[in-house]
């Protein structure tokens, strides 16, 4: 019978009564990962109760849909599994040939089943004890059975519609579907850090909109081009697709290096630049920012410099990373994909708007009397009428 | 808005001519040189053409040019080959301070085979100094690598005097030339400068990307680069590079033919520019006191993050390069200015125009406006 990938979900089964809702996003965003390679033929992706099923057609798209499959967010574990009637002998039999192929010399193993068909004729230990005693009379000495720490978990499931067999899973990329937690905007800076805040924002299954500061020419078209270059590896995760708006910058940064006092400089600008995350989260139907921030790391986040920064906004700063070290974000960044793109020379922030003492612990009233000083709304207008916004998907970049 | 490309010491647009060649290789005479029918043989005569064009573009015979993908290649053949051939009689190396990194970074992953260098210095006109070099030299010195014009300033090196200070010193030390910014611009004789090995790019020269060619001294005998089927006379196998090749042989022609009108051109340019700038303080050439090639003008301007003017030029059309990236790190100061003792701030400040004679006139008034303007703003705003 036809082989397929079963598809299994954690945290979602525990949902209440939305959980249709969870399921049908996370079956869409499947539908959408596979639709995306044109190389696969179209196939009809079926959800059955607690498990969705993918088909495989041929034995040799088992990698390319591994790939797309690990990137979907909300799957817990891909499990390639054989197809049996709902007879004991073919079950047997299925079983037999699942664990010849995944230990073809022979070796230690342990059967699990489950029954969620409750009019099969057998519980699941029976049919556990029933499969084993098959396959040690079919095959003499060549398995034995391990209880205890088995390396091997041959798992029998009964489901209404038919018997699945396999042994052994690929770990799923976990997390909640895209598309059902709300949308947000993130703080996509070029660096190590803000790509692994918008990916864990993706992960709990919001769908986010990047937003990128430029000042042209104060930075290179270079550093606009590592952000485009972010978008692509990170669009896999969010169903192909991640929009980023890039703001005009350089006027603001100006007027502050011009008005303000040089270790002022970043506290003023950022403050500017979540004023601005928020009218475009405003403006795309977002409720939150997302930023790369952790505590501690640089003179704009310490508590005293996110204090005074997060002033300018009433909506939800989240900071997906505020617990992380350095290394640890790395670490993340290497396995996303997105670590060597950031640690290219280009830089968002030209070293003439970097003081050389910014202050680690500003304070508000000072920030706000200097900022009376500036134009704040006109330069925010400018700004984000000089605003673009581009398409990220992985086969490319394009202005929208 | 025109743009004006002041960046011709990174690369050169490729005249319409010998795109054209390159394009009749590609797709009419598209034979393999070795191949043995007439088609092949056509293309064999390019090539052979091509090689005669660069030779006498240097003052070499045509079966002492080796074809390359470029310039880089080259002097990675000449210092590996050159310093193997040599090999019994020492393993050590003087190379001047301006070199451009496909000779720096070769030399210094040549120390894991055993060899060693070390860097001359030049004075702050970015001049090497005949005593100074004799005295970098040891025992062991069997090769020198001098780049006849820098690429980031334009100091041309008196070559035939520094080798005659490296024979006065020692006997049958090699003597590397990189010629690529040199090539085509002002007159070279391999024999006058007494290059064995020479080396250069033709996309520097209105060709373009993906060929050069190493000049090898009669007598030298140098161990292959490349093993394969034997092409370039056994010391660079791989099938000939014939678009590129042929485009190279058309190029050294045109710039024979054409160096004194070309060089009328670019003094010209260059003078415009420069008196464009008269009225603008705070600004120098470096290495003003040495001679330079006048297609290539480096200048520091006070106050000024080369970067930033870099991209403010870029918005108004006008391509330049910067002595500096705006970043943090010191290492992106290029380390000719840095040889040359500048200050940080000035090397900060150093943007590169570099002329070609496509360049005009009045795109040298005009980029001369647009510096003026852009320096003055941007020290406004710093």
């Amino acid at each position: 019978m036809q082989p397929l990938l079963m598809i299994k979900y954690g945290e979602l089964g525990l949902k209440g009564k939305n959980k249709n809702l969870f399921i049908r996003q996370l079956v869409q965003n499947i539908e959408q990962a596979l639709a995306a390679e044109s190389a696969l033929p179209p196939r009809q992706v079926r959800s059955t109760r607690g498990r969705i099923m993918v088909p495989l057609l041929a034995d040799t798209e088992l990698p390319l849909l591994r790939r797309l499959l690990s990137r979907v967010f909300g799957i817990y574990a891909i499990c390639p599994v054989q197809t049996s009637t709902k007879e004991l002998p073919i079950i047997q039999k299925t079983a037999l040939r699942v664990l010849e192929q995944t230990l073809p010399e022979g070796g230690e193993f342990k059967v699990e089943s489950r029954r969620a068909d409750k009019s099969f004729p057998f519980i699941s230990p029976e049919i556990s004890r029933e499969v084993g005693n098959y396959i040690f009379d079919q095959t003499g000495d060549k398995f034995t059975a391990q209880m205890h720490k088995p390396e091997h978990i041959l798992q029998v499931e009964v489901r209404d519609e038919a018997a699945y067999v396999y042994c052994g899973s690929w770990p799923g990329a976990k997390g909640m579907p895209v598309g059902t937690g709300g949308r947000a905007v993130v703080m996509l800076s070029g660096g190590i850090d803000s790509p692994v805040a918008a990916w864990l924002a993706m992960k709990r299954g919001v769908t986010v909109q990047a937003v990128h500061f430029e000042s042209f020419p104060f930075t290179s078209e270079r550093a606009q081009e590592k952000v485009f270059d972010l978008a692509r590896v990170l669009a896999p995760w969010q169903n192909g697709e991640l929009k980023v708006h890039c703001v005009h910058f350089t006027e603001i940064q100006k007027a502050i290096h011009a008005a303000c006092p040089e270790e002022y400089g970043i506290t003023i600008m950022r403050r500017f630049m979540f004023r601005l995350a928020e009218r475009i989260a405003r403006s795309t139907a977002g409720l939150g920012i997302y930023t790369g921030e952790s505590v501690g790391q640089v003179a704009s986040q310490t508590l005293e410099s996110m204090y005074v920064i997060n002033e300018v906004t009433k909506m939800p700063v989240l900071r997906p990373l505020v617990g992380f070290d350095k290394e640890e974000i790395m670490e993340r960044a290497k396995q996303i994909g997105t670590y060597d793109i950031s640690i290219r020379p280009y830089e968002d922030c030209c070293t003439v708007f970097l003081p050389a003492h910014p202050k680690i612990k500003p304070r508000l009233a000072e920030a706000l009397a200097m900022e009376e000083k500036l134009p704040v709304k006109e330069l925010m207008d400018e700004a984000l009428a000089a605003s673009k916004t581009w398409l990220a998907t992985p086969e490319g970049v394009k202005q929208i | 808005m025109q743009e004006i490309y002041f960046d011709n010491a990174a690369t050169t647009q490729v005249l319409p001519e010998i795109a054209d060649m390159a394009v009749r290789m590609m797709c009419e005479d598209y034979g393999n040189p070795s191949a043995m029918y007439g088609r092949g043989l056509q293309a064999e005569r390019a090539v052979k053409e091509a090689r005669e064009q660069v030779a006498a573009l240097i003052g070499a015979q045509p079966q002492d040019i080796i074809f390359t993908s470029g310039a880089t290649e080259a002097n990675n053949m000449a210092l590996r080959g050159g310093m193997k051939a040599r090999a019994r009689r020492g393993k050590h190396m003087v190379v001047s301070a301006l070199e451009h990194q496909s000779v720096i970074q070769t030399v210094r992953a040549m120390l894991e085979l055993g060899y060693d260098f070390d860097l001359v210095p030049v004075d702050t006109n970015g001049r090497l100094n005949p005593t100074v070099l004799q005295n970098m030299m040891r025992s062991d010195t069997i090769m020198a690598s001098i780049m006849l014009v820098n690429n980031e300033v334009g100091t041309i090196q008196q070559i035939p005097e520094l080798r005659r200070a490296i024979d006065a010193k020692r006997s049958q030390v090699l003597l590397h030339v990189d010629a690529s910014q040199a090539l085509g611009k002002m007159p070279i004789d391999v024999g006058e400068l007494g290059a064995d090995l020479l080396t250069a790019s033709g996309h520097k020269l209105h060709a373009p990307k993906g060929v050069g060619f190493i000049y090898v001294r009669p007598g030298l005998r140098i161990p292959p680069f490349i093993n394969g089927g034997g092409q370039e006379a056994g010391w660079r196998s791989g099938t000939e590079n014939t678009p590129g090749i042929c485009a190279l042989g058309l190029a050294a022609k045109l710039a024979r033919e054409q160096m004194g009108t070309r060089l009328e051109q670019v003094k010209q340019v260059r003078a415009t520019f420069l008196q464009g700038l008269k009225d603008l303080p705070g600004w120098r050439v470096n290495g003003e006191g040495a001679d330079l090639l006048p297609h290539i003008l480096s200048v520091a301007f006070d106050g000024v993050k080369s970067e930033v003017l870099l991209h403010m030029l870029e918005e108004k059309g006008l391509l330049v390069a910067a002595g500096a990236a705006c970043s943090s790190r010191k290492d992106t100061l290029s380390h000719v200015l840095r040889a040359m003792r500048m200050r940080r701030n000035l090397i900060e400040g150093t943007v590169r125009f570099s002329f070609s004679h496509l360049n005009t006139v009045d795109e040298a008034e005009r980029a001369s406006q647009l510096v003026c303007q852009a320096v003055q703003d941007l020290r406004g705003i710093i």
